[in-house]
């Protein structure tokens, strides 16, 4: 395996918990804010746009990539309204802009609930802003809650007593499980292991996860140099995983149809819009869908 | 129906304005907000607080309300055990309460405003401010996630004075000194951050006319901060509202209008126009950008 092989760190480690703190940085750029800049949103500060800007400079397929993840949420989100799917936890949620999880299953089944979970108090605070204004509050919520505690973020998704837990639902992590670092003792098969545990029984679990595994040659190369601006600023990081480490966050869960593929290939024919790429691997992402039976 | 009371006095508050408003939907022929508000004698914007948790409610308030919405007993009682707990939490305790308090009676009077007349020196008004900007200003208090929310859904309420229908023309003057003094120190990202935010807003909203006074403008003396709302209803009586440490004061008699007329025409007088503050702004923005990666 190569030096951006799998568990490849983009960051260093020793950085996480600085990033992942729930107390508001407001000098520093967020990885909700500047994910809403390359969405073309309008909710990201001076700071958020510098640091885009400069990744976009160096590389500029990281626009896309972003892009395509959040198409992925789409067509996710209507695969599962399509299935019978009324209740999404969204994990990792960011600045809620446009496309988001509630718009697009209000769009296709208008009873559907919708709780987000992020850490970041910006992108909390946006997400109640913005459910005040068009949420339904019997619905719709947002909790502030840390991925790397599942105990503690499914106890505050539990107590918006929005979500029926006898009920299927659908609990979203797209693109939150690479900031993950791997590390000794394999704390995050420990992690992934208990979410499963904790989602009901019939209930969903879709992942996509960024990858040096399989992608165009250069690829690797400019995460390196995403790797040097995200030590430079500090924001948060993104470790790569293998197509066989990101199935594996899956645990036993009965992966749908097509399995685990590039993000382009999950139920295109789901798709509202999209984004070009030469082939489905420069999309960098692994994407899936798991049951528990 | 049976209502879980949340161990949580910010969710209790949540839970209760939830219930009031989805018990003021249920009824039969519709409630508007507005409609609540003549029958208990207030304002709308109260109601919209109760129901989005900005604001506890009085038992005697409570009472109107379940009465108003007919709502079974089973819930009334909930209803009244999580005011009663709500009352027990207190409101919300910061240093600044005192202050935003003060914001917060401005930000209901102005949108009702035909025209206001501003004048600031080295502190940009709430309608004005980007949320770095609006957040550094109360960074001791952001320890607390729940307090993030709140003083951005401060700063959304005060942008009400350029999106209601109807909204008044805003006409401010600001100080050059006012985009240099930034919350917490002066950073090019800070002056960047809240000069490119001045620039959307004047992008956004035909009837906010911003000017700039520059140090070289040819005006002997300024005086201190302004804010200068007429009316065109009977409900309301012109004033000039001004703050100093720890209060505020609403100046209505005709000598006071007329000095601040008098001083608000020397300051236009002398104030660069629309165009050229554009420009003044836009040359801040770029210079605040840091040197290209």
């Amino acid at each position: 395996m190569g030096a951006y092989g799998e568990g490849a760190a983009i960051v260093p480690d020793t950085l996480l918990s600085a990033t992942t703190s729930p107390r508001v940085d407001l000098h520093n750029p967020s990885v909700a804010r500047v994910y809403d800049f390359l969405l073309g949103g309008s909710a990201y500060w001076a700071i958020d746009r510098s640091f885009g800007e400069r990744v976009i400079k160096k590389f500029p397929e990281f626009r896309n990539i972003a892009k395509a993840n959040r198409l992925l949420v789409d067509r996710v989100v209507r695969h599962l309204v399509g299935r019978g799917v009324r209740q999404f936890v969204d994990v990792g949620s960011g600045v809620l802009s446009s496309g988001n999880t509630h718009q697009i299953a209000n769009e296709v089944a208008p009873d559907t609930k919708v709780v987000y979970v992020d850490n970041d108090p910006v992108a909390v605070a946006h997400a109640e802003i913005l459910l005040d204004q068009e949420g339904d509050p019997d619905r719709h919520v947002v909790v502030n809650a840390d991925l790397r505690d599942p105990d503690e973020l499914w106890r505050q998704v539990s107590s918006t007593h929005v979500v029926d837990e006898d009920e299927p639902l659908a609990v979203l992590m797209f693109s939150v499980l690479h900031s993950l670092p791997p590390k000794p003792g394999d704390s995050v098969t420990r992690l992934m292991a208990r979410y499963r545990e904790l989602i009901p029984a019939g209930s969903y679990l879709g992942i996509s996860h960024l990858t040096c595994d399989g992608v165009p040659k250069e690829l690797p190369r400019k995460l390196a140099v995403l790797r040097r601006l995200c030590d430079d600023w500090p924001i948060g990081r993104a470790y790569c995983r293998s197509h066989t480490a990101v199935e594996a966050l899956l645990g036993d869960f009965q992966p749908i149809e097509p399995g685990m593929v590039w993000a382009p290939e999950w139920h295109p024919e789901e798709s509202t819009s999209e984004v070009r790429f030469a082939k489905p691997s420069h999309s960098a992402l692994w994407a899936g869908v798991g049951q528990k039976r | 129906m049976t209502i879980r009371v949340n161990e949580d006095a910010t969710a209790r508050r949540q839970q209760l304005g939830r219930l009031l408003r989805r018990a003021r939907e249920a009824v039969r022929p519709k409630l508007t907000q507005e409609a609540v508000a003549a029958a208990l004698g207030c304002r709308q914007a109260k109601i919209n607080k109760i129901e989005t948790k900005l604001v506890g409610i009085s038992r005697s308030e409570l009472e109107k309300l379940i009465d108003l919405y007919d709502v079974s007993e089973s819930e009334a009682a909930e209803l009244r055990k999580l005011a009663e707990l709500d009352q027990q939490d207190g409101p919300a305790r910061t240093k600044f309460g005192n202050t935003l308090s003060a914001f917060g009676e401005l930000g209901e009077v102005e949108p009702e405003a035909s025209e206001i007349r501003c004048w600031h020196s080295e502190r940009l008004p709430g309608p004005l401010q980007s949320e770095m900007y609006r957040l550094r200003q109360h960074e001791p208090l952001l320890a607390d996630g729940n307090e993030v929310t709140r003083v951005l859904r401060e700063l959304t309420a005060r942008t009400k004075v350029f999106t209601v229908p109807n909204p008044p023309l805003y006409r401010v003057i600001l100080s050059e000194s006012s985009l240099h003094r930034m919350p917490g120190g002066r950073t090019t990202q800070m002056v960047a951050d809240q000069t490119g935010h001045l620039l959307r807003l004047m992008d956004r909203y035909e009837r906010l006319e911003l000017r700039i006074l520059t140090f070289d403008a040819d005006i002997p003396y300024v005086d201190s901060d302004f804010q200068h709302l007429m009316f065109d209803d009977s409900v309301h009586c012109e004033f000039v509202y001004i703050e100093y440490p720890g209060g505020s004061r609403k100046c209505k008699n005709a000598y006071e209008l007329a000095q601040c007329r008098e001083h608000w025409a020397a300051l236009s007088a002398v104030a660069l126009d629309v165009a050229d503050s554009r420009e003044f702004l836009n040359g801040l923005t770029s210079q605040g950008r840091p040197p290209a990666y």
